[in-house]
């Protein structure tokens, strides 16, 4: 059964003397599968937000009908297993971050210690722990996309809809909500709809697309298929010098008579190189007023349990004991004073990085090196919403 | 419930953060202690405190009214307007209980503000009780005002035989229009016929006497006295615009009960004490008015000089009143009323913001507050308006027959507070039985709110919460 199908679904807006006005939606027919990260793609006004609005029961279609997890929109049942964020943060001004999400999962009726736990984490994932007493009409745009983010994800969702969840967020969110999706969402079968005009952001996670234009489909299908360019090849490989290069081209042009195209070394991602200076003044514990260092993804959208995590702690404190030990052994190196077997756990548990690695944590040499293209992308995504580019290889 | 519950306390903190509650809350609690200064009635001890009773409650009504729709309009409104709802909807809420604990929020604000008000008004009237006033005017207000007395009104008896007969003699007689003949005409003139049999009834012509019998009375055993309380009016009017009488209340040959002569100013209240022992066991006190001044000589009621025909107010210029109850529970019951009148203007703002925009909102909120103070008004006029109109005579009586169902449903749909309203008693001492403040919660609450509170789920969970974007 697909998590969220449209039949057909079209929706017109009337005006005051009910006559139609805007053709928003088309005869739009689509099924996102379980465990599928979805693209919806298009320019604005194309029917992007209208669609995910049926979708959630908060417009109704005109004609078709949408259904999610098998039942209409309406269902109050069904919105259980939906989370949601707007394309804008939509809250309430009077509350202060813990408060806003104690609210949203007051909705969901867990108990209290349940609440708590999960917006203990969801506050260390987005990192607004330390500003969690402020209230929200303080935040800037981007830490109110993050708290919009924690409450979408506060009933770990198996449907996550993100109306353009990167808007108003710097290059540290916008990496976190990507690994979020694609490591951890996608781990566990979740199903995402992703609803975006940024291109970059939607090639790095989805597996499909949907092109919306003027409320109709234009295309659907795989991204990697959509985007191959079979007529192109490219060889990464260490640095060559140029009498290699040369050679190469020569035995290309004899055995294929082809010329090399273009041949250059690439840079570095500008997100790359904002995620490193960011990371080196969290490290140095510099003061900031805005969001801090996330902690990684909340242990409940990982799946795990707390006996989980508790085995995991127990787990961890092992390990730093024996490596304790093996200090301890070593302490007769004359450079080092003896550590003790505290101290040395203490050590380690400061070095060791509490989970699964985000890229950023695992080393930024895990970020994906793409070709001068990919470059671009981030730029753009923070620079500008959108490039002329962008939209032709779209 | 426990999602409602969350509503309500989103709600409750909306208001309180916002600051309107607060700030209205300030104005409340800082005008309250300077009314008993500002506001001194007849100058009275007795006169200020039921002027500062009555003050202060009409206008903790009125400021919490008006707080009450304009909050809750304001709050479900801007939810939909600043798009809150998008993620609220999106969330396992069904759309009543979001309405519904929108309501119980405003209800449980109003109940937090109400008791701050209440409080502040308690202890200030009792402050004002414990200021240094002559020994009588501290039983006046100890008796008549910071009590619970029950009030009762002599019988009326049923003219309606000698209204028929009267009609039908004129009838016979020939003395009746063609238009007294129709049966609006008929209506008329029999209704006249009552009123004057009433008012004969409560009449007494110079040196006449007339005796009540008062029914029903259950003064308790702390209960000392009980009160007659009348208001005269007479014609042609007595020198010093005051009439001369005596009173003769119950049995006189008990000892110590003699006839009581007063002289009263007309057209003013007037109170005075009798032994509660003067009620007889089954109930019923005999009141018999004299009009004639008393010879002081012999104690006997004697051939005086009053030429006026004294009076009494319909429909309640003569009653017997009683101590039943405490002026604290009073004071409890008619906040409990003020409480229950709330509820449904809640439920009225709620309807209005689930539809309208704040703005527009908040103009049928008005108009529908402004209907229910002129509620009682318009009723009483309605009773004129003609059953079987005649353009020819009135051209706008067609038009008012017309209009007259529409306005008595919408008299019967605004909240009604005036019918319930506990802020004359509670200033005039008497008592606010539990079961009129049943009738105000079935009606207002039971009634009235969940009537608003319906027609803003139905519409709330019908109606579109997002907006053209593109």
């Amino acid at each position: 059964m697909p998590v969220v199908e449209t039949i057909a679904l079209t929706k017109v807006f009337k005006d005051f003397w009910r006559r139609d006005r805007v053709l928003a939606v088309s005869d739009l027919d689509l099924r996102i599968e379980p465990g599928e990260v979805f693209g919806l793609l298009g320019p604005n006004g194309s029917g992007k937000t209208t669609t995910i609005k049926i979708i959630l029961g908060l417009l109704y279609p005109t004609r078709g009908r949408a259904l999610v997890f098998g039942r209409l929109p309406t269902d109050v049942a069904v919105k259980n297993r939906i989370g949601y964020l707007p394309e804008e943060s939509y809250l309430y001004r009077f509350l202060n971050a813990r408060e806003t999400l104690d609210y949203y999962g007051r909705l969901f009726q867990y108990p209290r210690r349940e609440r708590q736990r999960r917006i203990d984490m969801l506050l260390d994932m987005v990192g607004l722990a330390g500003v969690a007493r402020r209230r929200v009409g303080e935040y800037s745009k981007g830490m109110a996309r993050r708290i919009g983010l924690a409450q979408a994800l506060i009933n770990d969702p198996d449907l996550l809809i993100l109306d353009e969840p990167t808007t108003g967020l710097d290059p540290l969110g916008t990496r976190q909500i990507k690994n979020l999706i694609t490591e951890e969402l996608r781990r566990r079968g979740k199903t995402v709809l992703l609803c975006s005009h940024l291109l970059g952001d939607v090639e790095d996670v989805c597996d499909r697309v949907c092109i919306l234009y003027g409320g109709r489909r234009r295309a659907l299908g795989d991204i990697h298929e959509l985007l191959s360019r079979n007529e192109l090849t490219q060889i990464t490989t260490e640095k060559l010098s140029g009498e290699t290069i040369d050679q190469i081209r020569q035995v290309i042009r004899r055995l294929e008579g082809k010329d090399v195209l273009s041949v250059s070394a690439p840079s570095d991602k500008l997100e790359t190189f904002f995620l490193r200076i960011v990371r080196e003044a969290q490290r140095a514990r510099l003061d900031t007023s805005g969001v801090s260092e996330g902690t990684g993804v909340a242990a409940f959208l990982r799946g795990e349990s707390d006996a989980a995590r508790g085995q995991a702690v127990i787990d961890g404190l092992v390990t730093a004991g024996a490596r304790g030990a093996e200090l301890a052994e070593a302490s007769e190196l004359p450079e080092s004073p003896p550590p003790t077997a505290e101290t040395s756990v203490i050590e380690e548990l400061v070095e060791t990085r509490p989970t699964p690695a985000s890229p950023e944590d695992a080393g930024l040499a895990s970020e994906p090196q793409g070709p001068p293209e990919a470059d671009r992308r981030v730029i753009e995504a923070l620079i500008k919403p959108t490039d002329p580019e962008d939209d032709r290889r779209a | 419930m426990r999602r409602t519950w969350a509503v309500a306390r989103n709600m409750v903190a909306e208001a309180v953060r916002m600051k309107i509650a607060l700030v209205l809350l300030i104005v409340l609690v800082a005008v309250i202690p300077i009314g008993p200064f500002v506001w001194e009635g007849d100058g009275t001890l007795k006169g200020r405190v039921q002027t500062f009773l009555t003050y202060s409650t009409t206008l903790v009504v009125v400021v919490l009214s008006i707080l009450t729709v304009f909050v809750a309009c304001q709050s479900l409104s801007k939810e939909v307007s600043e798009h809150q709802i998008y993620t609220i909807a999106s969330k396992p809420l069904p759309r009543w209980q979001f309405i519904f604990g929108k309501w119980l929020g405003m209800c449980l604000l109003n109940g937090m503000l109400l008791t701050a008000c209440g409080l502040a008004i308690y202890l200030f009237a009792k402050y004002l009780d414990l200021l240094p006033a002559p020994w009588l005017e501290k039983a006046a207000l100890r008796y008549e005002v910071l009590t619970a007395r029950q009030g009762v009104l002599p019988p009326v008896p049923d003219f309606t035989e000698v209204v028929e007969q009267r009609y039908e003699g004129l009838k016979k007689s020939g003395r009746l229009s063609k238009e007294e003949q129709t049966e609006e005409g008929a209506k008329r003139l029999k209704a006249e016929f009552h009123r004057e049999a009433r008012t004969q009834w409560r009449t007494i012509p110079p040196s006449e006497r007339k005796t009540w019998v008062f029914e029903g009375l259950r003064p308790g055993p702390k209960c000392d006295y009980v009160h007659i309380r009348y208001k005269m009016q007479a014609t042609p009017l007595p020198p010093r615009m005051q009439v001369d009488s005596v009173w003769l209340i119950g049995d006189l040959s008990e000892p110590g009960n003699g006839p009581i002569p007063r002289t009263d100013s007309i057209n003013q209240w007037h109170y005075f004490p009798v032994s509660s022992r003067l009620v007889r066991p089954d109930g019923t006190l005999w009141v018999t008015f004299v009009n004639r001044p008393i010879d002081e000589l012999n104690q006997a009621v004697s051939q005086g000089q009053n030429r006026s025909t004294v009076a009494f107010e319909e429909p309640d210029g003569l009653e017997v009143l009683y101590e039943v109850g405490s002026f604290e529970g009073n004071f409890v019951r008619s906040m409990l009323l003020i409480f229950a009148w709330l509820m449904p203007l809640a439920a009225l703002g709620l309807f209005a913001g689930s539809f309208l925009s704040f703005p527009v909102g908040s103009l049928l909120c008005s108009s529908v507050l402004v209907a229910s103070a002129l509620a009682d008004f318009v009723r009483e006029s309605l009773y004129w308006v003609s059953e079987r109109p005649n353009p020819q005579q009135d051209p706008l009586d067609y038009f008012s027959w017309m209009f007259k169902p529409f306005i008595q449903a919408v008299i019967h749909g605004v909240p009604q507070l005036g019918r319930y309203s506990p802020i004359d008693l509670l200033a005039d001492g008497r008592v606010i039985t539990w079961g009129s403040v049943a009738a105000g919660v079935g009606m207002m609450v039971l009634l009235q709110a969940a009537l608003y509170l319906v027609l803003s789920i139905v519409i709330f969970s019908r109606r579109e919460l997002a907006e053209v974007t593109v």
